[in-house]
């Protein structure tokens, strides 16, 4: 197995240093670091609260942290021009924990959104512009690819199951073929055969585009489908990392006890009275 | 003497806020703005958005200042009829009409219509993710959300006054000719006597004014709002309240402004 964190010769795809940030005197990431390689899927587990959300809306320059770097492609985005920056996070598709589907646009127009975004970066080959009629079909097309009917597309996201929304969010993450994927809480609010369903998608989609991902989740049966390797977020510091294989059995007290739900350990759980 | 200091120190504490507040504004306010003279624009956003602020409050607009301007009517002629000056009602009805009801009547029913709506959009938006969601997707949440309403509100409000301006006017010819016995000639003779371009633009002015304000306080509040589905209740409320507010002291800054000599 390839320790995440060890250095190695290539430029890791994201790489996070030292990075901090503090809501109001709590300090929810304490100095994070972390390498994802090129084409890895890279989990990271905890419970609720201990940052795992933070550090995704930071490398997507969603929250400012307080400190620290990160890279993507050895370009850092806390220091790059704005343009770089939104070229860089251009490249990465997200998968947010409740779909985040735009309720006022019909499913195609949700899936399609990024392709026709006129501020969009550089239209190349792999960017091409496309007329509204090409992103519909282009969205029908990755309708499919995550298990849905292309005529869903005609249909408007209040009209959706739970998991239909989430094969849309999917949808939506990866119609501009990405980089990078990123994954908050994939199977939250679905019942374990859709979770299983979402997982299976996730894993096609990111090696059919051969992206490098990174999945955040508590549920741990995800964590070992969707996940090359794995990292341990509590109180803000990576407490373990190695193979999402490996969660189960890591050997880290402090993660048998998340991936066993167990009461008893180190990890004590604040209760706000 | 703590207690003083106490005292001093809340209403330090509440100048402050105000006027971070208040900064936040009007950054708010020149963001959405300048975003308005940069390319890329979204058209489609600005169309359903100019749709929704003009057209679908047509009806609540057109009602209100019709019911208005045959109320003016109707009052006026209770109290000029004391003095026998009952011929002032067409004047009256027309100026009151042009000059403040239009505007101030239509800023205050847009305000609960439109800028409760813009509130609960965009702060169910912002609860979401679907805001964060926009950025991902490399579009700037200001440009596409808030530049189009506010540009929906500036034009949309001085049409809506053109309507309201005429459905009031004909209401107070309605109440005088059918329920006062006014020979409608005459009436409509006093009427155009009475008026002049500058109340009419003055008015226009004014809703432009009103309808930027409107949207501004309907985006600021939905965009700043926090914490599920109170923190957007919350941010409707306060959408409207400030909205109304602004409607009318800014209706009297700018009567006094152009007015006042």
């Amino acid at each position: 197995m390839t320790d995440a964190f060890t250095p190695s010769a290539r430029t890791p795809k994201i790489r996070i240093r030292g990075l901090h940030k503090s809501f109001g005197g709590k300090h929810v990431l304490n100095g994070i670091d972390l390498d994802v390689e090129e084409g890895t899927s890279f989990v990271v587990i905890g419970g609720s609260g201990s940052g795992k959300s933070v550090l995704l809306r930071c490398i997507l320059g969603l929250i400012a942290p307080d400190a620290g770097t990160i890279e993507i492609d050895g370009v850092n985005l806390l220091t790059a021009s704005r343009s770089k920056r939104e070229e860089l996070i251009g490249e990465i598709g997200m998968l947010f924990q409740n779909a985040a589907l735009f309720d006022s646009l019909p499913v195609w127009e949700n899936v399609a959104f990024g392709l026709l975004a006129p501020e969009t970066k550089k239209h190349n080959d792999k960017h091409p512009r496309l007329t509204r009629a090409q992103a519909r079909e282009r969205a029908g097309e990755v309708l499919t690819q995550v298990g849905l009917d292309p005529s869903v597309g005609a249909l408007y996201p209040s009209e959706l199951s739970g998991g239909m929304q989430k094969r849309v969010g999917l949808a939506r993450a990866i119609a501009d073929r990405p980089d990078i994927l990123f994954f908050d809480e994939p199977t939250t609010g679905l019942d374990p055969i859709m979770g299983a369903v979402i997982d299976g998608l996730i894993v096609d989609c990111v090696k059919k585009l051969g992206s490098t991902a990174i999945a955040i989740t508590h549920d741990m049966a995800s964590a070992q489908r969707i996940g090359d390797q794995a990292a341990m977020l509590y109180q803000g510091r990576l407490v373990w990392r190695g193979a999402a294989s490996c969660l189960m059995n890591s050997g880290n007290a402090m993660v048998d006890q998340f991936t066993h739900g167990r009461r008893e350990g180190p990890i004590t759980m604040e209760l706000r009275r | 003497m703590n207690a003083l200091l106490d005292l001093i120190a809340a209403i330090g504490r509440h100048v402050l806020e105000a006027a971070r507040g208040a900064g936040a504004l009007a950054l708010f306010a020149v963001e959405g703005m300048l975003h308005a003279v940069r390319p890329p624009f979204y058209w489609r956003v600005f169309g359903a958005a100019l749709m929704d602020t003009g057209y679908l409050s047509l009806p609540v607009v057109a009602m209100t200042a019709l019911f208005a301007g045959g109320v003016i009517a109707l009052q006026s002629y209770t109290g000029f009829a004391q003095y026998h000056v009952q011929s002032a009602i067409a004047g009256i009805v027309v100026l009151s009409v042009t000059r403040e009801l239009g505007p101030v009547l239509a800023g205050l029913m847009v305000a609960g219509r439109v800028g409760a709506a813009m509130a609960a959009q965009i702060g169910t938006m912002r609860v979401t993710d679907q805001i964060d969601a926009l950025t991902t997707l490399r579009t700037s949440p200001m440009k596409y959300l808030v530049t189009p309403r506010l540009l929906a509100g500036l034009i949309s409000l001085p049409l809506l006054v053109v309507v309201a301006d005429i459905l009031g006017v004909a209401g107070g010819f309605t109440v005088s000719v059918v329920k006062l016995g006014f020979a409608p000639a005459a009436y409509i003779s006093a009427t155009i006597n009475a008026v002049k371009p500058i109340d009419i633009t003055v008015g226009l002015v004014k809703a432009a004014v009103f309808g930027f304000i409107i949207a501004l306080m309907g985006c600021y509040y939905g965009y700043s709002s926090r914490g599920g589905a109170e923190g957007v209740g919350s941010a409707t409320t306060s959408a409207v309240v400030s909205a109304s507010i602004l409607v009318l002291a800014f209706d009297y800054l700018l009567t006094d402004l152009f007015f006042a000599q």
